[in-house]
């Protein structure tokens, strides 16, 4: 009975095992879900050949992103071919270096498209990953789960898509340095054309590796005079109060041409895309630096009429600009200080009736440093060219990208235009006033700004007092580096002279984006200083006491601070102006100007260490006192066990060899 | 140890010992009962004075070779600890940070210096490695951030620090990020100068050790200024500690080393007794690593009572 009714149970059990398998096989390899991940695709612009810069993300075939968050989408840089996003993408082994990674996040529109934007980083920001030539990389995209995953390994394949990056040349296909040939400290805007160049530089039969430090220029010019660095990279010139009597003297040669420019981060509120078309004055900018009723910017009557039909953000705007001293703030607040009407809107006489911040009344033009002056403004100064440029590309998303709220979106910040440019920012068109020329930032108007420059006794190439012409560009500067006066035959010399050659030479067409190849006469220049072309007629290329800025500054400058030598007793004591206040010095030297505002900015007032006195304890006696005592310890033992053990040879000498006579009577 | 051998068999063989040149006095001396007295005290002398010397030289070891396979290893954990903080973004960076909590990285490529810094600048922080000294910021921040080093115990990290240059690079990496330094001046200071603690309206980092290898009359001090850009400012509260400043022992360490001498002197007094009843394979296996330990710790003690920077 059992056995005949077996068969066909049998074959129920077995129809109902492979079912379930059946079913656990579609469960794992087939279904809806996969057939979507099929289709999911990612693409980054541009992928090749690529530097510290922005690139664009875009996905298609991904789970629309939920309202609460839910399938979201986080773009990661890895290395190529990632097995694990701990160890592959950055969070794991970068001690010392950066361990947050780079990574952005995004969401998917309800058709499974989306798009963000990722600063992608080289070696020289993203150790770790060293991404180079000869290190490819990748970035992994994949979307959120509420699930997660084992971030040992990388999220389920049906979530994720990993596109390939290739990078242009950077120092990590260098070879492992031992020795640096030389030093070099840069303005910001000249250090990606810099290290590009040292990448270019540090192979091949007469390879080199040059230490490039990007910082500013004030920075560079301090450490130069200070015989710390062999080449300072400066936009300006050194105010004569830099040079002391100790101060090497130099020669200058060009590097580069490039420019400063106003970057912005707009959103239209109408349309919810970026605005990509602004005009300022100096009028406009001054309003900006200043502060001035700032919540209002947007309506602003001269901005209304040079950029008609844009529908404005209600916000305020929001400045992002550089809280330290850089020759960038003194080119642009220089400009402004030159321009009329500018002028008249710091000194509370604007034609339109807009009051300037009264902390702003009599702040002394040019400065180097954007100081808050005014506490419960919305200036937030930000240290370094990436910090402004940062704060504006937080925000950004592609053209085509899921709106973002229109909250933070007045952003206009100033920055170099290289850094503009990696980072994807509009540049606003520049022009001198309402119903003058209106000029955009690019290579043509930065070559017709280096144009209208002038040069100095010293050979530097500055801005005029006011710029005028139909495309020049107000804002160029030549990055120019300030270098010994005379090259030897010594092998850093030798290295400098090379360095230089490429610069001014084969460098001109290996530059990134947000240079201009340098005009002849500045190659010329820099190439007859290093003695690979005839001498000029009339070399002036000594420092001397009258090497200034062109136009009318005042140079009758007080000295810096002098700060505490070092080494020196403690009497040295910091003046720590409060930071804020109301107003500054009314003197209107740039040093002296420097000299308070980087007081504001830096130094913690610190009245707790004025004159500091030590007293002496008595505790360095100790160990002294204890060695000796035991270096005598040792030498009474020593000398107590050499009298012992003399004494007991002597006495066995005596027992062992006693005197013939004795011995006779002994052995009888 | 050789000192073990000495404590454990110093009371046993005290009478066999005197027993060998004590007829020589005698015989001088005509065995009065005061001169027996006197032999006696003699020897215990002599005992007393080749123990110390003993014990000297053991600590030599210590200070010289022993102590730095410490430091090597606090440095291990400290290291690991502040990259797992950095990884997870916990790194401290201001407030009231713990003393002994590592802080930053500072390495000095030039005379090969790869150190975690620990918060506190006392002599018992800095047997870990450098100490951050506390009331001044951060390295990295606005100011002056000072960090103190030893020069011959425990590794003596800083024991080159002298060899620098102006112009040498000296990086740091703290919870903010990595700063970078240039060296701009190295220089001799009394004890009683106070000038590199204080604020000279820079945004500098100033190294400092003991000025000679034995003795802490001073202080060899390193300057070097921020490259680039500081890091904002945060508060770090603490006022600047007497007991900090690198020339200083700790007071309350003495208690400590009497606690440990003590123990020592038990422990030997048991091993000598145990000799005269055990084989010496038996005491040495016991006693050797007990008195070994007791005198490590007793050593650790006594470090703290001299200066910092030591």
């Amino acid at each position: 009975m059992t056995t005949r009714r077996g068969a066909p149970q049998r074959a129920l059990r077995r129809c109902f095992v492979l079912a379930v398998a059946l079913c656990a096989l579609y469960a794992t390899l087939g279904g809806p879900v996969s057939a979507a991940a099929q289709h999911m695709t990612a693409q980054a612009t541009p992928s090749t050949d690529l530097g510290d810069q922005v690139v664009s993300v875009t996905w298609q075939g991904f789970a629309p992103t939920q309202p609460d968050g839910t399938d979201g989408v986080v773009i990661m840089q890895c290395r190529a071919d990632p097995r694990s996003v701990l160890n592959d993408c950055n969070t794991a082994d970068t001690f010392p270096y950066s361990l947050t990674g780079n990574q952005q996040a995004g969401t998917t529109n309800a058709d499974g498209t989306g798009s963000v934007f990722i600063d992608i980083m080289t070696t020289a920001r993203l150790p770790s990953l060293a991404c180079s030539q000869s290190t490819p990389c990748s970035l992994l995209v994949y979307e959120t789960t509420a699930n997660g995953f084992n971030a040992n390994g990388l999220p389920p394949a049906k979530t994720r898509v990993i596109v390939p990056l290739s990078f242009a040349r950077n120092s990590a296909d260098c070879p492992p340095v031992q020795q640096y040939a030389f030093s070099v400290e840069s303005e910001a805007s000249a250090s990606y054309a810099l290290y590009q160049w040292a990448a270019a530089l540090c192979t091949g039969p007469h390879a080199f590796a040059m230490d490039v430090t990007n910082t500013s220029s004030n920075q560079a010019r301090a450490d130069f005079l200070s015989h710390l660095v062999d080449i300072g990279v400066t936009s300006l010139p050194p105010q004569p109060s830099e040079l002391t009597p100790t101060s090497p003297k130099f020669s200058v040669v060009p590097l580069d041409l490039t420019g400063i420019v106003v970057a912005y981060n707009i959103t239209d509120p109408v349309t919810h895309k970026q605005i990509t078309n602004l005009t300022l004055t100096p009028r406009l900018v001054a309003r900006l630096l200043s502060d001035s009723d700032i919540e209002s910017f947007f309506s602003d009557p001269e901005l209304q009429k040079l950029n008609p039909g844009v529908h404005w953000p209600i916000e305020a705007a929001d400045p992002g600009l550089r809280g330290e001293e850089n020759a960038d703030t003194w080119l642009v607040t220089n400009w402004v200080n030159s321009n009329p009407e500018a002028r008249a809107f710091l000194d509370g006489k604007d034609p339109y009736h807009i009051a300037v911040n009264p902390s702003w009344l009599d702040v002394p033009y040019p400065t180097d440093v954007f100081a808050a002056r005014n506490s419960n403004g919305v200036y937030f100064p930000r240290i370094g060219e990436e910090g402004v440029a940062d704060r504006l590309f937080s925000d950004t998303k592609p053209a085509d990208s899921v709106p973002t709220a229109t909250l933070d979106a007045g952003e206009i910040g100033i920055l170099d235009y290289p850094t503009a440019l990696r980072f994807k920012l509009p540049m606003a068109n520049l022009t001198n006033g309402v119903g003058q020329p209106i000029v955009p930032a690019n290579p043509f108007s930065i070559a017709a700004g280096y144009n209208a420059m002038q040069t100095t006794a010293a050979d530097f190439h500055v801005e005029p007092p006011v710029q005028t012409g139909a495309n020049v560009y107000p804002l160029a500067k030549v990055d120019q580096a300030m270098v010994p006066q005379k090259l030897t035959d010594s092998p850093k010399d030798l290295r400098i002279r090379a360095f230089l050659d490429y610069a001014a030479g084969p460098g001109q067409s290996n530059l990134p984006a947000g240079y201009v190849p340098l005009p002849n006469a500045l190659a010329l220049q820099t190439l007859r200083y290093t003695g690979d072309l005839p001498a000029p007629t009339s070399p002036t290329t000594t420092t001397t006491a009258g090497d200034t800025f062109a136009g009318s500054l005042d140079n009758n400058v007080a000295p810096l601070l002098a700060d505490g030598e070092d080494g020196a007793t403690g009497t040295a004591t910091s003046t720590g102006t409060a930071a804020g206040t109301a107003t500054g010095p009314t003197t209107t030297s740039r040093a002296k100007t420097t000299t308070t505002t980087v007081h504001t900015t830096n130094v913690r007032a610190n009245a707790r260490f004025v004159a500091l006195r030590l007293s002496d304890s008595g505790d360095h006696l100790v160990l002294p006192i204890v060695l000796g005592l035991g270096l005598l310890a040792m030498l009474a033992a020593g000398a107590d066990g050499v009298r012992r053990h003399g004494r007991r040879l002597w006495r066995r000498a005596r027992r062992h060899k006693p005197p013939p006579e004795l011995g006779g009577q002994a052995a009888r | 140890m050789t000192d073990t051998s000495t404590l454990a068999k110093l009371s046993p063989r005290t009478g066999h010992e005197s027993g060998v040149d004590a007829p020589v006095e005698l015989a001088a001396d005509d065995a009065s009962t005061p001169a027996r007295r006197w032999i006696a005290v003699g020897t215990v002398a002599r005992r007393g004075i080749q123990l110390f010397a003993v014990v000297v030289l053991a600590f030599v070891v210590f200070a010289l070779w022993l102590s730095g396979l410490a430091h090597a290893r606090s440095q291990v954990g400290l290291q690991r600890r502040f990259r797992s903080e950095l990884s997870q973004n916990s790194a401290p960076v201001g407030g009231a940070i713990p003393t002994g909590a590592p802080i930053a990285i500072v390495q000095i490529p030039r005379i090969g210096v790869t150190e975690a810094v620990v918060q506190g600048s006392g002599s018992g922080q800095l047997r870990a490695g450098p100490g951050h000294v506390v009331g001044t910021p951060l390295p990295g921040q606005p100011g002056n951030a000072v960090v103190a080093g030893r020069r011959t115990l425990y590794g003596g990290p800083f024991r080159h620090l002298g060899s620098l240059r102006p112009g040498d690079v000296i990086h740091a990496t703290t919870g903010e990020g990595n700063s970078t330094y240039r060296v701009t001046n190295v220089a001799d200071l009394g004890a009683g100068n106070g000038s590199f603690v204080q604020n000279h309206g820079d945004n500098r980092l100033t190294l400092f050790t003991s000025d000679s290898t034995w003795t802490a009359d001073g202080r060899l001090v390193v300057t070097a200024k921020l490259v680039g850009n500081p890091y904002p400012p945060t508060n770090t509260q603490a006022p600047l500690d007497a007991e900090g400043l690198g020339l200083t022992g700790q007071r309350d360490a003495v208690s400590y080393m009497l606690v440990w001498l003590e123990l020592l002197a038990v422990a030997a007094l048991l091993g000598a007794y145990a000799a005269s009843r055990w084989s010496p394979t038996r005491v040495w296996l016991v006693f050797a690593p007990l008195l070994a330990m007791m005198m490590w710790l007793f050593f650790e003690s006594f470090v703290r009572l001299l200066p910092a920077t030591l």
